[in-house]
């Protein structure tokens, strides 16, 4: 079941790299596009076979796990910046692009960095799955999750209110798909780090987070292609 | 909003014993796959009925008076009030009136009893806000809440309706009927009949809107350019809303 959804998750991602590169390519939001492909390798690095490739080439030390948790954080910063003025809060935006955005994202950076460095890490292993005894692997899993949770719980508020009140159907389908996509990483990383029963659904609620975020931003874009040239809502007429 | 199949079909035989499906449909204008879909479904709904008394030139309210749940139709009709009326003049035409009405050296208003001059015809019904502006000018304050509570719809769908300019035929009689006007009044504020098949006399709006005093006049207006105002806002903001979201995300 998890490895299905792994390479389920990973053509998603790829196929959304793919699909936003002729809009990158024109300029239009590249920085979608670079989220793509850093969920592409994130998403591709969490699957053991390629992992252990990877991770080969770059000394064999986990360095490629290291590279997962900083794809992530950038990923939920690039997601996160676009959502929050897609939808208009300043309140997600300041919490996220704010000084206290950008404080948490470089505690959390620096704490993920010094656990790894003073964990004991000799052979490749996916997930760090062999080492997860040491307090040190412990801390670093913990701080990997912190970042993706705060942003997905600052974006909770702002899609939610998006998918009762946006005019079009469409994008209120689209804004409902995300903040699913945010309240399961919250609860993924609750599950996580807390005592809550819901440790046999972390897999479903990670990989369908990425599902559910490629789905609302597919919706988003249809809403896009189909949006009316001007203005984008008909006017009432005066009658 | 909609009548059993089966008495559709009884109906059907009564009123036009010599045609098929088909040929009722191509006089009618209906699609015959909708007409079947209403078949299969075992609901024909009232503008299927009154698309058909129109072709077959029946009397549209005495053709629903033929199906049990409307048979107090003509007897529930009457004249629509100058409320009523009012409330079916639209928006612009209001304003048009005060324009009409404001004197100058060379149009002096009309001495008082008069009614004023006017060159130019209101816009056919129903208009842009026919069920909001009916719902307020015939209903007790808590219409909404009794006509939801005795049709066991839910209020927001019901707010759903009237936002959009539209209410289900059945709603628009129980509304007539809770409200103690004429039960084929909201059937013509939601377009399913016109105002000559509900039999409302030639000209009615025109005369409640030429009595109207002029102050009256000023303050409806007022009102209606101020629920105007409220809607182009919200149609804005959904639409900077739409353009950030595809500007950021698109």
């Amino acid at each position: 079941m998890s490895t299905v959804l792994q390479w389920m998750a990973l053509a998603v991602s790829l196929a959304c790299a793919g699909w936003r590169l002729p809009a990158a390519v024109k300029g239009r939001n590249t920085s979608l596009f670079w989220m793509f492909v850093l969920l592409t390798v994130a998403v591709g690095l969490s699957i053991p076979a390629i992992y252990l490739t990877v991770d080969g080439w770059l000394g064999g030390v986990n360095v490629a796990n290291l590279l997962i948790r900083f794809s992530l954080y950038a990923i939920f910063f690039i997601l996160a910046s676009k959502m929050a003025a897609a939808h208009r809060s300043r309140r997600s935006q300041w919490l996220i692009r704010g000084p206290v955005g950008l404080a948490a994202l470089g505690l959390v950076a620096a704490a993920t960095l010094v656990f790894f460095v003073i964990s004991d890490l000799p052979v490749s292993n996916t997930g760090l799955a062999g080492y997860s005894e040491q307090w040190s692997v412990q801390g670093y899993a913990v701080a990997g999750r912190l970042y993706p949770a705060y942003a997905a719980a600052v974006l909770v508020g702002p899609t939610a209110a998006a998918a009762r009140t946006a005019a079009r159907a469409i994008n209120r389908a689209s804004a409902a798909l995300l903040c699913l996509a945010f309240i399961m990483v919250v609860l993924a990383t609750l599950a996580q780090i807390s005592t809550l029963p819901l440790k046999p659904f972390i897999d479903v609620m990670s990989y369908g987070s990425i599902v559910c975020v490629a789905a609302g931003l597919a919706l988003v874009w249809a809403s896009f292609r189909g949006r009316p040239h001007a203005p984008p809502v008909k006017r009432p007429a005066a009658q | 909003m909609s009548v059993p199949a089966k008495a559709f079909q009884q109906w059907l035989h009564r009123c036009a014993p010599g045609l098929s499906s088909a040929e009722v449909c191509r006089i009618a204008g209906i699609k015959r796959s909708t007409l079947a879909q209403q078949m299969v479904r075992g609901k024909v709904s009232i503008s299927t009925i009154v698309s058909i008394a129109r072709a077959l030139g029946l009397d549209v309210v005495g053709a629903l008076a033929g199906f049990e749940k409307y048979q107090d139709l003509p007897d529930g009709a009457a004249q629509p009030t100058a409320a009523e009326l009012i409330s079916q003049v639209s928006d612009m035409d209001l304003l048009r009136e005060i324009l009409s009405r404001q004197g100058s050296t060379e149009n002096p208003p009309p001495p008082a009893g008069s009614t004023f001059p006017r060159d130019w015809a209101l816009a056919p019904l129903p208009h842009r806000t026919s069920v909001r502006c009916w719902i307020d000018a015939v209903g007790p304050v808590d219409l909404r809440q009794r006509i939801a509570k005795e049709a066991a719809i839910a209020p927001q769908n019901l707010s759903s309706q009237i936002s959009a300019n539209r209410l289900a035929p059945d709603l628009a009689i129980v509304a007539a009927r809770i409200a103690g006007v004429g039960l084929t009044n909201g059937l013509v504020v939601t377009g399913t009949i016109t105002s000559v098949e509900a039999g409302w006399m030639p000209g009615s709006r025109t005369a409640a809107l030429q009595a109207m005093p002029s102050a009256a006049l000023v303050t409806l207006a007022a009102g209606r350019l101020e629920n105007l105002g409220r809607t182009l806002r919200r149609f804005d903001a959904d639409n900077e809303q739409a353009a950030a979201l595809w500007e950021n995300l698109g």
